[in-house]
């Protein structure tokens, strides 16, 4: 069909339709609105701000849900009758089903509020006769308005088309609503930026790691204590391993007992927390697992899941606790305050190590760990090897993602996927094995005599079938996917990207071949 | 893609209403809708507001079938777009003539918006022409639209007579009375007369109203605004039973 792409216009202001009609008035045509109202709106947002990321604003009214993407379309649906955090609480539609998609675990939270007006503006000929549509969404916010306004060009009216968007573009001041509107958006991330240099002591980028990390651990503790939603918890837990990995693995370069005090200072601090994740982990997948048990087995599992539940909000409670306590803070700031100054940081044999070729020279021997490993392994392999495996995977991710910022972006971002791949797998089979142990935990848990305990007994017994079965069928895609890890192609990458001697090596021979 | 002609060899009988508004009734049950204004003295355009552009007025518009593609408008209706009539259409019997091989010229012209629509209506020239007879072939059906007079009855029975001299398809006939006046008797007469010898007739039947004249000052399908009105809701009733003859 032979029809214009719609176009999309932004303003710093509230659309001018008197003006834009004297422009009209040449070409005998005509900009008519409805006159909608101003409603009152209610921005929302995720923690780490994944709507804005998306180039999107998320308005809730009386009336709708609406998601605004400035270089695409307007989505909405009906706004849901019952309080809502996250995207699965709503009822389904549009707007549903994208921030599912954006993001699944978060809770929206409420940021700013807004007016906003919602129209459909016709441009008309002489004859009345609608010749092009214009959607248009006006946000305000303290006396400041943004605009957005996108074409919606109908069949046969290709020049109208292009007058409207001729005329809004010299109108245009293309700002994004952020800074019109002056909303706050949250600049936390998981994966901060960090910068480091390559000749710099192994101490000092170890220090800057652990920073960084140390930050993230930080700005997670509010929204934790307040329970908003389970990615808290899980990035609070993520930020301090990643922290304690890093110190391991840049063997050497902390003294030993500073290290070994740091290490039981983790586990003190993270204890408490294991029992809430792995509950956490268990609700968050109470829809799969409904699913794969036969109905009859559902009302079992339905006690299963208040049991669950129940030992949650406790873990919560005890962790709430240990976040406020005094120690805690006491703690956690010590901890933070031995990084800040690099040469403060008791030292090792390797703390003077030029960074760079210090976590080459790791990375290649962590690689080298994992693809023996993987080699050994085959169908009859005990699932304690493929466990090992997993850890090493982990140990090597956490490393080279930890060492990221000396090399190539590219080249390591392609060798992580690899990995990741391998990891998935891995993680479902150690996923799997923790939940049939819980599983086994609950029911000794639960008293024989208590009312449900037959069908609890049951639903646990068919949920463990199930959870066997698909742990076996893991179990056949690692090895599928082990092979592809320690393939000659990426280990020669590994080997070009890490090698730091023989690259060198290599590249001075081709030098003196020219 | 069905294809539904509404013809009548007789003038003012109420065709270009019923065009105008069974194509929104169809645009409306979700059908993507295009409806061919054909007749150079019919106003579909007008109760659309679409005006015949000047580029439409060229002979040349219709040497190349794109060119046809290109003439369509949407209207300001959803699932509905309009091609509207110009000068040329009163050529448009020539250029079928002029297109020497295929006998089914119109089936090559709306070739290129094929897929594009679920419904094509054509509303058609109240003459017997060779655009006429090549409706008659292509059409997957054609409503006809008859005031229960004795002059319309003879009418109706002279296109029988075309068909059978021709040989096309009578069976595609469905003729429906339109401007119906329940006090008079004669029309009650002659649609008793005209259905007792022709099963093909439509149970639904269009009563004259001042409401369905009114499109003219509206300049939109009667059924847009004022489907509340019993005759005007007739047009929803004709379209449901078109629809269930062929929209499978």
């Amino acid at each position: 069909m032979n029809l214009p792409a719609s176009q999309t216009f932004m303003l710093s202001a509230g659309i001018n339709v008197k003006k834009i009609n004297t422009i009209l008035k040449d070409a005998n045509m005509t900009l008519a609105g409805n006159a909608c109202e101003p409603e009152a709106g209610t921005v929302l947002d995720t923690f780490d701000a994944a709507v804005h990321k998306s180039d999107a604003l998320l308005i809730q009214t009386a009336s709708d849900l609406v998601t605004i993407c400035w270089s695409g379309d307007v989505i909405a649906q009906a706004a849901p009758e019952s309080e809502w955090q996250f995207a699965r609480d709503l009822p389904q539609g549009p707007v549903r089903d994208l921030l599912l998609d954006l993001s699944p675990l978060r809770a929206f939270i409420p940021e700013a509020q807004v007016s906003i007006v919602r129209d459909i503006f016709s441009l008309l000929d002489d004859e009345q006769k609608t010749c092009c549509r214009v959607e248009t969404v006006s946000l305000s916010r303290g006396g400041n308005t943004w605009s957005w306004l996108r074409t919606r060009p109908m069949r046969g009216y290709k020049d109208s088309h292009a007058l409207i968007c001729d005329i809004l573009k010299k109108m245009e001041k293309s700002e994004l609503p952020a800074e019109v509107l002056k909303l706050k958006v949250s600049d936390y991330t998981s994966k901060p930026v960090i910068r480091l240099s390559e000749n710099d002591p192994a101490r000092k980028s170890l220090c800057t790691i652990v920073q960084a990390f140390l930050q993230v651990t930080r700005r997670n503790e509010p929204g934790l204590i307040n329970d908003l939603d389970t990615e808290f918890l899980h990035q609070w837990r993520v930020s301090l391993r990643k922290v304690r990995s890093v110190l391991t693995l840049f063997k050497g370069v902390v003294a030993t007992e500073t290290l070994d005090r740091l290490k039981q200072d983790f586990r003190d601090i993270m204890q408490d927390t294991n029992l809430m994740r792995d509950r956490d982990v268990y609700l968050l997948s109470k829809d799969d697992y409904f699913a794969l048990v036969p109905p009859q087995a559902h009302p079992g599992l339905g006690v299963l899941f208040e049991l669950l539940q129940q030992e949650r909000d406790e873990a919560f409670e005890k962790v709430k606790t240990m976040l406020e306590s005094k120690a805690y803070k006491k703690q956690i700031k010590s901890i933070q305050k031995l990084f800040e100054n690099p040469k403060d940081l008791p030292k090792g044999p390797k703390a003077d190590a030029p960074s760079k070729a210090f976590a080459a020279d790791l990375v290649l021997k962590r690689y080298k760990k994992v693809c023996t490993l993987a080699g050994s392994i085959t169908d009859k392999t005990p699932d304690e090897t493929i466990h090992e495996l997993r850890i090493q995977c982990k140990k090597l991710r956490y490393l080279i993602e930890s060492a990221q910022p000396l090399f190539d972006v590219k080249q390591v971002k392609s060798l992580l996927k690899t990995l990741k791949g391998l990891q998935a797998h891995l993680g479902s089979f150690n996923d799997q094995s923790v939940q049939q142990a819980t599983l086994a935990q609950c029911l000794d848990r639960y008293p024989d005599t208590a009312p449900n305990a037959k069908a609890l007994a049951e639903s646990i017994g068919a949920l463990t079938a199930m959870l066997y079965r698909k742990q076996l069928e893991e179990r056949r895609l690692i090895i599928e996917n082990l092979s592809r890890f320690y393939s000659p192609e990426t280990q020669d990458a590994f080997n070009a990207l890490f090698d730091l001697k023989n690259t060198a090596t290599k590249q001075a021979n081709t030098q003196v071949d020219s | 893609m069905k294809l539904i002609a509404c013809y009548s060899n007789k003038g003012g009988v109420g065709k270009t209403a019923a065009s105008v508004n069974l194509a929104y009734a169809s645009a409306l049950s979700g059908n993507r809708t295009l409806l061919c204004d054909l007749d150079p003295q019919g106003a579909s355009g007008f109760y659309f507001r679409v005006k015949p552009s000047e580029k439409l007025k060229s002979n040349i518009f219709f040497e190349g079938t794109k060119k046809f593609a290109n003439a369509i408008r949407e209207t300001d209706f959803h699932n509905l777009d309009l091609l509207p009539a110009n000068i040329s259409f009163r050529d448009f019997d020539i250029f079928l003539s002029r297109m020497k091989k295929s006998r089914s010229r119109l089936n090559k012209a709306l070739k290129p918006v094929d897929g594009e629509y679920d419904m094509i209506l054509l509303d058609c020239p109240p003459n017997i022409s060779l655009l006429s007879e090549n409706v008659f072939k292509v059409a997957d059906g054609i409503v006809v639209p008859v005031i229960p007079t004795t002059l319309s009855q003879r009418t109706l029975k002279q296109l029988y007579e075309f068909f059978k001299e021709q040989g096309y398809q009578a069976s595609k006939i469905f003729p429906f009375f339109s401007m119906v006046q329940q006090s008079k008797s004669l029309h009650l007469e002659t649609m008793e007369a005209i259905r007792t010898g022709n099963k093909q007739v439509l149970n639904t039947w269009i009563p004259f109203s001042t409401h369905i004249e009114r499109m003219g000052i509206h300049r939109a399908p009667a059924l847009s605004y004022g489907e509340k009105e019993e005759a005007v809701a007739a047009y929803a009733q004709l379209w449901q039973e078109v629809q269930r003859l062929f929209v499978h």
